[in-house]
């Protein structure tokens, strides 16, 4: 039986069950409860419901989840030199992270205007390269950028799409506003935690869920196999697709195998591959096959040995030949990475109003290029009080939070700096919203970033949700799983709750001044028609 | 369907049958030591040769511990590096699901890896320290229903044909092997009157095999050696005989190769028609005169052949070369 349902006019009150005695931290967003100690209005629809549960209620479904999550081997593998893998359970927080409608739509627009202008950018950049002409993005910067890859030049991948999956991570600031903290366009993970979490929750938590319903997350990877096969020209027979993996080693090995499930594809390793008349072929019982899409979860590096890294066992030789000639689809396309580079993310914001004439939906963090004297020398300056990230890491590694580093740590890291200033950016350290989550006994404030998915193929979508990362650590900003991090389940609640949610709203065209060399516009417009 | 997938789903019924076959054997035997007064180098040492881990357990833990029932237990149940331990044949299994998780269905997904946490984390061993029969069977029952969920949840086409391929061919194996304990555990000249250490013995075999209570509904005649050893060789309709298993086997390699177009002709059916021909029309008199032990033998270098033989033709690389004879419509432009 549904509880009666709150009514609007109630104010909402402090929290008495679950969340009571919950503080907010000063000088930080919370999710949940205002700085006055009440529930949000906004919303109070699950923040009530959760605050009604027992705690030892909490409790038991807390163990259910992990129990669930652990059966179904939803874990990933910790590696370290020649040991046997340790499986882990990616450590899951019940509470869930609401978004609210009006939020997400804005959010929606912003990150389809974003991808839109990352993706003209590449195309730019190996293309006719009128950012670099028109000074809109440093010419040094590009060309220092690891992701950079001069090789790729004059190669259109077929569709003109080069970022078939983005990942782009956002963080709210202390006054609730989302901010772009990282581009993540090379081979995004997470998406395999967001559909498995939310498996979870339905089975922990139907009650709640009914109330809420969130917006559904389970057709992620049909979207994606269908926005993958419509990069196919002219296909009589369904095109094969396959899922490149490193192998079963791969700490991000469960996503890949899981992704394979959904879509109904095969998963392949690069020794299953071969390329011959420019053509990849796949080594089957019944003798080769060819292959039309490859969602590699790969890096570029690691390709094609032929013309990458020499010592890779993992990628397939030629491929970066198929791949030139138009007869194979990668996903995401080759040379990604300078569209991620941190240090050519200060310029998003230019790029867009250059590609899109329009003014930048999203707002992002202020950002200090090292490669820059000045800049340069103002955060070493200030060391103790900027966020130093390298401009090609990930995963939290190497990564420096000056108000929490030692004396020693700072000196460290001023001479990596210098040593390398091109290798880093410095941001001020934002105060990350934070959500209750669940610590033993009672619930915590906790910071989050986020983590939305866009697919690209003939047209944009963004999943209506995401991975919400949680710093478990008490007074930690950083939520990478390597670091003690876990993840939320995360409600994009629908515009009318209780009416199924219709997707319609018209986003920006693909309004680009184009590049095409071919000069067929039409062949490269990714429509955003979603 | 993908050739390094296929050889995946060929090996990981193996490694669970191995890992079931290894449960009834060490729990029978266990067993059957109680009743049967054996002189200790013979009593746990044929274990070790029949699994073909006598080398490796001796060079490992001495020749001491060759004769000490837990040691060898130990050994067969939990070590790690040992090619045929209940863990690493598991384990085996477990890695194997895992890689191919997006063939093997989830219900069989589920029965392995509730069975890999059992193992690992706890439950097992210590019901293992407690009660080591009530382990084994536990192990066999897992593995049944494993295996049950393969035949009823998966699609039965070209990896369910390569899992049950695997499968038999592990069973005709593990059914030789565990035949010539028996030859192990007497010594080869002590073919004397059938006594009743031995009628104990015939009868820990036919249960090592599950193959007691099928074995009294087919057979009137008095238990013997020859009569164990015929039923588990030549029964067609018991699932573990060496017969039926090679049948079945060809059976599967069959319909692989009509799948993959490659007709009768695959030297591996032709390798496994020849198998299950010679066994059908096998002299047993003459065997048992010779000695069933060269039988048994042969019977498992067969079986090696024939899985070497699988792997050349459907789970070795092919050459780019193979793509334009073996593939219509390649030459066109791509």
């Amino acid at each position: 039986m549904v509880p009666p349902m709150q009514l609007e006019s109630d104010p909402p009150s402090a929290p008495s069950g679950l969340l009571r005695g919950y503080a907010p931290i000063k000088g930080t967003f919370d999710e949940a409860i205002s700085p006055d100690g009440r529930v949000r209005p906004e919303v109070r629809q699950v923040i009530e419901q959760l605050d009604k549960l027992p705690r030892t209620e909490f409790q038991r479904r807390r163990r259910l989840a992990e129990e669930a999550l652990l059966r179904h081997g939803v874990t990933f593998s910790v590696y370290s030199g020649e040991s046997e893998g340790v499986e882990r359970v990616f450590p899951f927080d019940l509470a869930p992270r609401i978004i609210t409608a009006p939020e997400w739509e804005r959010l929606e627009r912003g990150l389809k205007q974003r991808i839109l202008a990352l993706n003209l950018l590449l195309d730019d950049l190996y293309g006719d390269q009128r950012v670099l002409k028109e000074g809109i993005v440093p010419r040094e910067l590009v060309e220092a950028s690891t992701g950079f890859t001069p090789a790729v030049h004059g190669i259109r991948p077929r569709g003109g799409v080069r970022i078939q999956i983005a990942g782009i991570d956002l963080i709210r600031d202390a006054d609730g506003r989302f901010l772009v903290l990282e581009d993540n366009v090379r081979t995004p993970s997470g998406v395999s935690y967001v559909l498995e979490n939310r498996a979870v929750m339905k089975r922990v938590f139907p009650r709640i869920f009914e109330e809420a319903r969130p917006r559904g997350v389970d057709d992620y990877p049909l979207r994606l196999k269908d926005a993958l096969a419509g990069l196919v020209p002219q296909a009589e027979s369904p095109p094969r697709i396959v899922i490149l993996t490193p192998g079963p080693h791969n700490s991000a090995y469960f996503e890949h195998s899981f992704l394979a499930r959904r879509m109904g594809c095969e998963l392949v390793q690069g020794q299953d591959l071969f390329v011959w008349n420019d053509r990849v072929w796949v080594r089957t019982t019944q003798g080769p096959r060819p292959v039309d899409v490859i969602y590699r979860r790969i890096d570029d590096a690691f390709l094609d040995p032929e013309f990458f890294r020499e010592d890779s066992v993992l990628g397939v030789p030629g491929l970066m030949k198929a791949y030139a000639s138009g007869n194979v689809t990668l996903a995401n396309g080759v040379g990604n990475g300078v569209a991620d580079d941190k240090a050519i993310y200060p310029y998003i914001p230019d790029v867009i109003r250059f590609f899109l004439t329009e003014e930048p939906l999203l707002e992002q963090v202020h950002t200090f290029i090292c490669a820059r004297p000045e800049e340069r020398d103002h955060v070493l300056a200030n060391l103790s009080s900027f966020v130093v990230k390298a401009v090609d890491g990930a995963g939290g590694y190497g990564m420096l939070i000056g108000p929490q580093a030692s004396r020693k740590e700072l000196a460290t890291f001023a001479d990596r700096i210098r040593a390398a200033p091109r290798s880093y950016i410095a941001q001020a350290r934002i105060e990350l919203s934070t959500c209750p989550t669940w610590r033993g006994t009672r619930m915590e404030p906790r910071r989050v970033d986020f983590r939305p998915y866009i697919v690209t193929g003939k047209s944009m979508w963004v999943l209506p949700g995401g991975l919400t990362r949680v710093a478990l650590r008490k007074g930690s900003y950083v939520v990478n799983s390597s670091q003690g991090g876990g993840s939320k389940d995360t409600w994009v609640l629908a515009p009318d709750s209780g009416v199924p949610n219709m997707e319609g709203a018209n986003g920006s065209g693909f309004t680009g001044n184009g590049t095409a060399e071919n000069g067929a516009p039409a062949s490269r417009n990714a429509k955003v028609d979603e | 369907m993908i050739s390094r997938v296929a050889e995946d789903c060929f090996w990981l019924l193996r490694n669970i049958e191995r890992a079931n076959s290894t449960a009834r054997l060490l729990r029978v035997h266990s067993g059957m030591v109680l009743d049967a007064a054996l002189p200790p180098s013979r009593t746990w040492r044929p274990l070790l040769i029949v699994l073909g881990e006598e080398p490796s357990f001796l060079e490992r833990m001495g020749a001491s511990k060759a004769v000490d029932g837990d040691a060898v237990l130990e050994y067969l149940t939990w070590d790690t590096r040992t090619g045929v331990s209940i863990s690493r044949s598991l384990r085996a299994a477990r890695e194997g699901a895992r890689t191919i998780r997006e063939t093997v269905s989830l219900e069989m997904w589920d029965t392995l890896n509730a069975l890999w946490i059992w193992l690992t984390r706890g439950a097992g061993r210590r019901m293992y320290n407690r009660e080591r029969a009530a382990f084994y069977e536990e192990v066999t029952h897992r593995c049944h229903q494993f295996l049950g969920a393969c035949q009823s949840t998966m699609l039965h086409e070209e990896p369910f044909d390569f899992m049950r391929l695997g499968l038999n061919l592990e069973r005709a194996n593990q059914t030789a092997r565990i035949l010539d304990l028996q030859y192990h555990a007497l010594g080869p000249d002590s073919r004397g009157p059938e006594s009743a250490v031995r009628a104990a013995e015939w009868i820990a075999i036919l249960r090592a095999c599950a193959a007691y209570e099928p074995f009294f509904k087919k057979r009137s005649a008095p238990l013997s050696g020859p009569a164990v050893a015929e039923f588990l060789l030549l029964e067609p309709a018991f699932p573990g005989s060496v017969l039926h298993s090679l049948q079945r086997a060809r059976n599967f390699l069959r319909r692989i190769g009509g799948t993959a177009g490659r007709g009768p002709s695959s030297p591996s059916l032709a390798l496994v028609s020849q198998f299950v021909d010679d066994v059908e029309t096998l002299n047993l008199q003459e065997a048992f005169d010779e000695g069933i032990h060269q039988t048994l033998t042969s019977i498992v270098d067969r079986a090696a052949d024939l899985a070497a033989a699988i792997r050349e033709d459907y789970f070795a690389p092919q050459l780019p070369d193979a793509v334009a004879t073996s593939t219509p419509g390649v030459t066109q432009d791509a």
